[in-house]
């Protein structure tokens, strides 16, 4: 899911990543005037039943004078927590570009796994 | 099984769903609350609604200029924070509001001391679950109507017998309700469908 | 709870600035001169600790009878040493105190008989400056309360101007899911810190009024009776600001080994309470002439005392060890808990995973119940105690007033479900009564620590009344836990993904001990712990035993992820 005004996306397009591996991202933001800040964010997340959970494992800042460009971010992913889904729990990995003011942002999830798949439980 | 991400009932989905206000309604509690000097009650049981209103209720305020604290008190957490001293009570005006989340946690003397101390606030409204804390602003009601609606805007489909009920069955916790619908969906090998279709 | 604050919301401004820096400023300045006090006196103090030791020679020795209902004897004595080539004279007992008021006095006067050599510490720079007895270093102990009052005006202070981070965003807008992380740090220490507060209070008030007593009332029981004489006796007054207690003071005087000596201690526990007509009572029983008993120390003929059995009063000094237990274990459940919930189970950039508590990872590794039979009969015990304690008063009530013709039937009617519950709960500690003879079972893995698709040694042995059991199984489970919180509920849903039969057996002697392979799934998915969700492993542990409680254990078990690189980033 990506602002019109911002961009992230990773190399190839790829969404499956195995722990260790490096995560790739290419960031693009096109904002009305020159950013506060601009971060990229590595982070899980939880959805389903529960309350949510967050944690971001790793931030980068992007320093820019210009309102409008692009980067190349890299993160080595962690061996844990796996992306996977249950019933009541679902863990999804996402690198979030966050520009301030205005806490503009832009998502792009991938999968976490030994195999770069989700992991399904129960099966 | 439904995976928990594609639950149309997740808790992040049900989160976004808002109060059911119109822009009449809203001009009501805002009256009520001029009226009542800027000191009200949104009265309801439990799933009702309550913390759902007092948030869009912050927002309103918010874009009104009030510099707004929302607190929150539980059964798990029914204590006023530290920050929440005898200096942010000192320096409370009247372009402050002070919202408080489950008020009833509160024993009766802590509650008075509470409303004293936040006398100088400018808006002062709480959440119960029974009337009396400060003079009702707004009763909380749910219907089986009510959780089609919800439903439909989650993207489901419900007939209004299965909401009827699931509404008596939870005694009107629309919350509990919900939570029993993410159950079933969980429970289904087809992921859920897109399309709302009204109830019958 | 969640202080949720608006973005727009306010940040106290400048006035509350001022406002609560000048609140606090007086809880700086108070401590602060307070502390400077107490300190000056305490270097006082402890300067006596660098003077030269002397002999001296008493004088003369007095004990001066109180001057009030509220005093205590004043000892008096004279002293003379010698120092720098001078012969000197002095009258301080302790530094800061020349009219020493004790209840102690007239066992320190036998301390200080006329006559007697006793060591004195002079002070290098003025000889003329000497006393008798030097505080107890541990006083000094007494510098740091004082900071608790500094310390709360700084925090104050800097929590009034220091800026705060970005608010927690709403669940519901549309702000960044990455903002609206809420932190989940344990602050382990600061915890250990508040308990081991409690643990120390605790102990040392445990310790005045409970252990030490105890002891002198043990040591006592070798001391030797001698009879003694009243020579006064008085209720004396002990003011507060809550009212006034009291107590009964006796002198008496006794003779040991050809020496007369006085004491004023009645018993060894120390106190005094409301009623003052008792206590008056007892004093003109204790009038002056009147013959008693006192048991006398023979190693220190000074120390006697007219009571040597406990009294009721000492079991109030049990309450502390209620802080005891209470720090203790808050001490040990802080330090215990792991610092590493910032990342599901581990911190960001951990390499290897820490197996579950008890475990070193390492060989054969007993595993633990996770609630053991004991803890789950106290669990129970506590309960059934406070509620049937609570139910028992009522009762006693309403059978007290129906002995007097005057049943209240509403009253026994709104008490039937109390009682109810009540009963069940007593049940509930028969059962886990009798499931505390249930035979014991030890199990044991080859490794504390298991991955996706690895195959364990599991085995096990029951101990205890083995041949009781019918049927023994034991299962790997694997279930999701998800807490959701909203308004003022908190719901926890469980759900099992995994269920994996390592043993099932009615066989004796399998049953009694046994070895089986237990192989985690290669696609599992390892063990998870966040605030409101988890993924929880465990062994489950069901023994059959006809006709009393079941065998129903759940073992934690920790499956980590496979080991990979550290976590990094960089930015081009």
């Amino acid at each position: 899911m990506n602002n019109a005004e911002l961009g992230l996306f990773t190399a190839d397009n790829r969404t499956g990543f195995k722990p260790g591996e490096t995560l790739e991202l290419s960031v693009l933001w096109a904002l009305p005037a020159k950013p506060a800040s601009l971060e990229v964010r590595l982070f899980w997340f939880t959805r389903g039943k529960g309350t949510e959970d967050v944690e971001v494992v790793a931030n980068e800042t992007i320093l820019t004078d210009n309102a409008a460009g692009e980067s190349t971010v890299r993160f080595t992913l962690p061996d844990a927590p796996w992306s996977f889904s249950g019933k009541l729990i679902s863990l999804l990995w996402a690198a979030e570009l966050v520009a301030e003011p205005g806490a503009r942002a832009a998502r792009c999830e991938f999968t976490l796994s030994p195999t770069g798949a989700e992991i399904i439980l129960g099966q | 099984m439904t995976p928990a991400r594609e639950n149309p009932f997740s808790t992040d989905r049900v989160l976004r769903e808002r109060y059911r206000f119109s822009e009449r309604d809203w001009a009501r509690l805002r009256d009520a609350l001029a009226c009542q000097l800027g000191r009200g009650a949104l009265v309801g049981p439990k799933g009702s609604g309550k913390t759902t209103l007092l948030e869009d209720l912050e927002r309103r305020l918010t874009r009104e200029g009030y510099c707004v604290t929302l607190l929150r008190l539980s059964a798990e957490t029914p204590r006023l924070p530290a920050a929440v001293n005898n200096d942010f009570f000192a320096g409370l005006t009247h372009r402050d509001a002070v919202l408080l989340d489950g008020a009833e946690q509160l024993s009766l003397a802590l509650w008075l001391r509470f409303r004293w101390r936040a006398r100088r606030a400018g808006v002062l409204v709480v959440t119960t679950h029974r009337a009396g804390r400060l003079a009702t602003l707004h009763r909380c009601t749910t219907s089986p109507a009510l959780l089609c609606e919800l439903v439909a805007s989650l993207g489901q489909q419900i007939d209004f017998a299965d909401a009827a009920a699931l509404h008596a069955c939870h005694r009107g916790n629309i919350r509990e309700a919900l939570r029993e619908l993410y159950d079933r969906q969980a429970q289904k090998n087809t992921p859920a469908l897109s399309p709302a279709e009204s109830c019958v | 709870m969640a202080l949720s604050v608006n973005p727009g919301a306010k940040s106290f401004g400048l006035g509350g600035r001022i406002v609560g820096t000048l609140f606090f400023s007086v809880f700086f300045l108070m401590g602060l001169g307070f502390e400077i006090m107490i300190a000056r006196q305490t270097l006082n103090n402890l300067a006596t600790y660098g003077w030269r030791q002397a002999e001296a020679v008493i004088t003369a020795a007095a004990v001066l009878p109180p001057r009030d209902d509220e005093s205590d004897p004043v000892l008096q004595v004279r002293y003379a040493y010698t120092a720098g080539g001078a012969a000197l004279a002095n009258d301080r007992i302790e530094a800061g105190a020349r009219a020493f008021e004790t209840s102690d006095a007239y066992r320190l006067a036998e301390h200080y008989a006329i006559g007697k050599c006793v060591p004195c510490w002079v002070n290098p720079n003025d000889p003329a400056e000497a006393v008798l007895q030097r505080k107890n270093p541990a006083t000094a102990l007494i510098v740091l309360f004082p900071l608790i009052f500094v310390a709360v005006g700084v925090i104050g202070i800097w929590a009034m101007w220091r800026t705060k981070g970005a608010p927690n965003a709403d669940a519901a807008s549309a702000t960044p899911i990455s903002s609206r992380v809420k932190g989940f740090k344990s602050g382990r220490w600061l915890k250990a810190v508040f308990f081991a507060l409690f643990l120390l209070i605790g102990a040392g008030v445990g310790w005045a009024i409970f252990v030490g007593p105890l002891l002198r009332i043990v040591a006592s029981r070798a001391w030797i009776a001698v009879p003694c004489e009243v020579v006064s006796s008085r209720v004396k007054t002990h003011s507060s600001d809550d009212g006034s207690t009291y107590s009964v003071e006796v002198v008496y005087r006794y003779v040991y080994q050809g020496r007369t000596y006085r004491s004023n201690r009645r018993q060894f526990m120390t106190g005094s309470s409301s009623g003052y007509g008792a206590k008056a009572e007892a004093v003109r029983r204790l009038g002056p002439g009147t013959q008693l008993t006192c048991y006398v120390d023979p190693q220190e003929p000074a120390e006697a005392v007219l009571n040597r059995e406990p009294t009721a009063g000492l079991w109030f000094g049990l309450i502390p060890l209620v802080f005891v237990l209470v720090g203790a274990g808050g001490v040990w459940h802080s330090l215990r808990q792991k610092p590493v919930l910032a990342n599901g189970m581990f911190t960001t950039g951990q390499t290897t995973f820490q197996p579950a508590t008890g475990l070193s990872g390492e060989g054969p590794q007993a595993l633990q119940p996770a609630v053991s039979p004991k803890a789950k009969l106290i669990g129970v015990l506590l309960v059934a105690a406070f509620w049937n304690g609570i139910v028992s008063v009522f009762l006693y009530n309403l059978f007290s007033e129906a002995r007097h013709g005057d049943f209240s039937w509403f009253l026994a009617l709104f008490l039937v479900p109390f009682v109810l519950v009540g009963l069940g709960l007593i049940g509930g500690v028969v059962y886990q009564c009798m499931a505390l003879f249930n035979p014991s079972l030890r199990l044991t893995l080859r490794s504390g620590m298991a991955r996706p698709g690895d195959t364990l040694d599991l085995s096990w042995e029951l101990s205890g009344r083995a041949e009781v059991l019918r049927r023994l199984q034991i299962t790997l489970e694997g279930r999701e836990e998800a807490i959701y919180r909203r308004g003022t509920d908190t719901r926890t849903d469980k759900e099992v993904f995994a269920t994996l039969q390592i043993v099932d057996t009615a066989d004796t002697i399998a049953m009694h001990s046994g070895a089986a392979k237990l192989t985690v799934p290669p696609g599992a998915m390892h063990s998870f712990k966040a605030k409101n969700n988890k993924i929880v492993w465990v062994l489950k542990v069901h023994g059959d035993i006809p006709r009393w409680p079941d065998i129903k254990d759940e073992y934690p078990f920790t499956v980590a992820p496979h080991a990979a690189k550290t976590s990094g980033s960089s930015a081009s």
